[in-house]
């Protein structure tokens, strides 16, 4: 292709790109603007003082590579999550602490038992956010409707089953049915009650019961829960980045030490600060422990396989997904895709997968000698499978040493995930 | 002390009524838009040209260009519609000036990293469809991750130096270079794939 050629196709660029990017360079100047220093420039300020007082005041000069954003204290003096693996346990009712919300018993524990001098790295979150409105609904709307669409499509397929006997109406309970069903009057009413007279007389009538239509409601209601799925997702997602920066403003303003990072709110602070802040509708927020990857870890900084392997036994492994796909790949390179799509997704949280293999003999650990482990946990045969835990750093995932894995008779199933819960707003 | 000189702010007008301005045929128009966005425009042409004179000459056109377009246009965001009309009018004096031998700008060095798959110095081809190559590329921007679809648009759109790019973004030189090396791979497949000779 000739340069002019691509140039020309460049001219042809969607304009809503050229606008997207054209507002997303002015937010990120505005960030960095608002993370300077306030200095006083030295000039004819100063020389107008030296006419009128015999010292000469001399302030700092504005500083192009004054570092935007510093630690309280060394990295290593920070109190992180150290979390892996489970989600805070939501039976546990956490007290306030000292007002504040705190989304786990560990969190209110530490905040306790804390020096005064030690620094926490929290992240701060609104704490109801059902009210977020998203594409002109509220999040508790959009639940609400995906929860009615599940409940249909569960008494929909419940009606495939029962409608050609429901259809004879009090005969059910009294003679029976022509093909010798007879249910008793409770089951009968129950039944009834469940499903709704409205809904029954949509697909029973006339004593006929409207079998194609009921499959394509089904259908419909499947369909519509999945959109709905996809636009909860799509909401939490836009609640997260509408409050990150509000709630990054209010608590700067209070004089903290605060940074937005890969798109989660970072606030350094000490107990007795924490303790004494006085801000508005504190109830209203929720504290939890940052982790310190999600700081550290610069986005993009991970491998990306290419789709060099084939061969993978695709029917026994099951890859983690968080986009509303099957988990099983169709091919080879799907599955690689859906590998990268995995460290995509837990970049920000852990730096390695998991991978869980069930098989029908107890597997020794030297199978594993190729994949790069960081840690393997095997188990004996128990009735019918033995269990083998394996843990990999992204960049040391060996896709070969998976295929020929996936490959021996013995394996039968393989599942890739992350070690973590998907990250909720908290972070 | 009251200062001797006080210096009025002149605080640029909004977008919206710039474009009223055009749309008045009030001349003003033009001095607004010089007036908040030449700086801007500037570094857009001479990331292209890099010769302060070319760069004056294309403002000029620009400003021509956007008179004649508003009305009928009515652009919802000013700032990218003139950003559209700026580049082209620079790569055109770009591509002349390749024929001279003049100083290579940041496009140049741009180009080069693309010379994998495009690399021809030649006119356009009578049969080519830059309507066509445009979408395809804007299906490939839209498919990258945000941060990628970011350092696409400044490298390959804007020509805008990594140095920029990687303190737009608070990231590493060699950051951004890894991030434009993968995209360059994914932006060669594709085009492999929609046909287009490599």
């Amino acid at each position: 292709m000739k340069k002019k050629e691509w140039n020309e196709g460049l001219n042809h660029l969607d304009p809503d790109l050229i606008e997207k990017h054209i507002e997303q360079k002015e937010m990120l100047r505005k960030k960095k603007q608002k993370s300077k220093g306030i200095w006083l420039r030295f000039g004819a300020i100063a020389a107008c003082f030296l006419l009128i007082v015999s010292a000469v005041i001399v302030v700092p000069m504005l500083r192009e590579d004054e570092p935007s954003f510093q630690l309280p204290t060394d990295i290593n003096n920070i109190i992180w999550n150290t979390d892996i693996g489970d989600a805070p346990d939501n039976s546990i009712e956490v007290p306030l602490w000292e007002g504040w919300r705190v989304n786990s018993y560990s969190l209110y524990q530490e905040l306790e038992k804390a020096n005064p001098d030690q620094y926490f790295a929290l992240h701060i979150s609104k704490t109801f956010w059902d009210g977020f409105v998203y594409n002109g609904k509220t999040v508790a709307q959009i639940r609400q409707e995906k929860k009615d669409k599940y409940n249909l499509f569960e008494k929909l397929a419940q009606l495939l089953k029962e409608g050609d006997v429901l259809k004879y109406g009090e005969l059910v309970y009294t003679v029976g049915t022509p093909e010798g069903e007879k249910w008793a009057k409770a089951l009968y009413d129950e039944r009834i009650e469940y499903y709704g007279e409205e809904l029954l007389s949509k697909y029973i009538v006339d004593g006929e019961f409207n079998k194609a239509q009921v499959e394509e409601d089904s259908s419909n209601a499947i369909a519509e829960a999945e959109q709905l799925e996809i636009m909860d997702d799509d909401a939490y997602k836009a609640y997260h980045s509408s409050y990150v920066d509000d709630t990054e403003k209010v608590f700067s303003e209070l004089g903290l030490c605060t940074i937005v990072k890969n798109n989660k709110l970072f606030v350094f602070i000490q107990k007795e600060k924490l303790a004494n802040l006085d801000v508005a509708d504190k109830g209203g927020y929720t504290l939890s422990l940052a982790k310190r990857r999600n700081y550290e870890h610069e986005e993009g900084d991970i491998p990306t396989y290419e789709n060099k392997v084939q061969g993978f036994a695709l029917e026994k492994i099951e890859c983690e997904t968080f986009d509303h796909s099957s988990r099983f790949a169709k091919t080879d390179a799907e599955l690689i895709d859906k590998i990268n799509d995995l460290i995509v997704a837990g970049q920000f949280d852990t730096d390695r997968i998991r991978i869980l293999i069930t098989s029908s003999e107890a597997l020794s650990e030297d199978v594993f000698k190729d994949m790069n482990c960081e840690t393997i946990n095997v188990t004996k045969k128990y009735k019918t499978s033995a269990f083998a835990w394996l843990s990999v750093k992204y960049e040391n995932l060996n896709l070969e040493a998976l295929k020929e894995i996936s490959n021996m008779t013995t394996v039968k199933t393989i599942n890739i995930y992350l070690e973590i819960e998907v990250p909720d707003v908290a972070g | 002390m009251e200062l001797q000189n006080k210096q009025t702010v002149r605080i640029p007008m909004d977008d919206d009524k710039i474009v009223e301005l055009y749309w008045e045929r009030n001349e003003k128009a033009i001095e607004e838009t010089d007036f908040k966005y030449k700086k801007y425009l500037f570094s857009i042409a001479y990331n292209v040209v890099h010769d302060r004179l070319d760069c004056e000459e294309c403002l000029n056109d620009t400003y021509l260009g956007a008179w004649n377009a508003i009305p009928p246009t009515k652009p919802s965001v000013l700032k990218a519609f003139l950003t559209t009309i700026t580049r082209r009018i620079a790569i055109k004096r770009y591509h002349s000036n390749l024929k001279q031998s003049v100083i290579p700008s940041e496009m140049t060095v741009s180009l080069s990293e693309l010379e994998d798959f495009v690399a021809g110095d030649g006119d356009v081809d009578s049969e080519f469809d830059a309507e066509r190559l445009g979408r395809v590329i804007s299906d490939f921007v839209r498919s990258l991750f945000e941060r990628r679809q970011f350092i696409f648009m400044s490298r390959y759109y804007l020509a805008d130096p990594i140095d920029t790019i990687a303190s737009d973004l608070s990231l590493s030189r060699s950051m951004v270079n890894k991030e434009l090396a993968a995209i360059r791979s994914a932006l060669k497949e594709k085009l492999e794939s929609e046909g287009y000779s490599i």
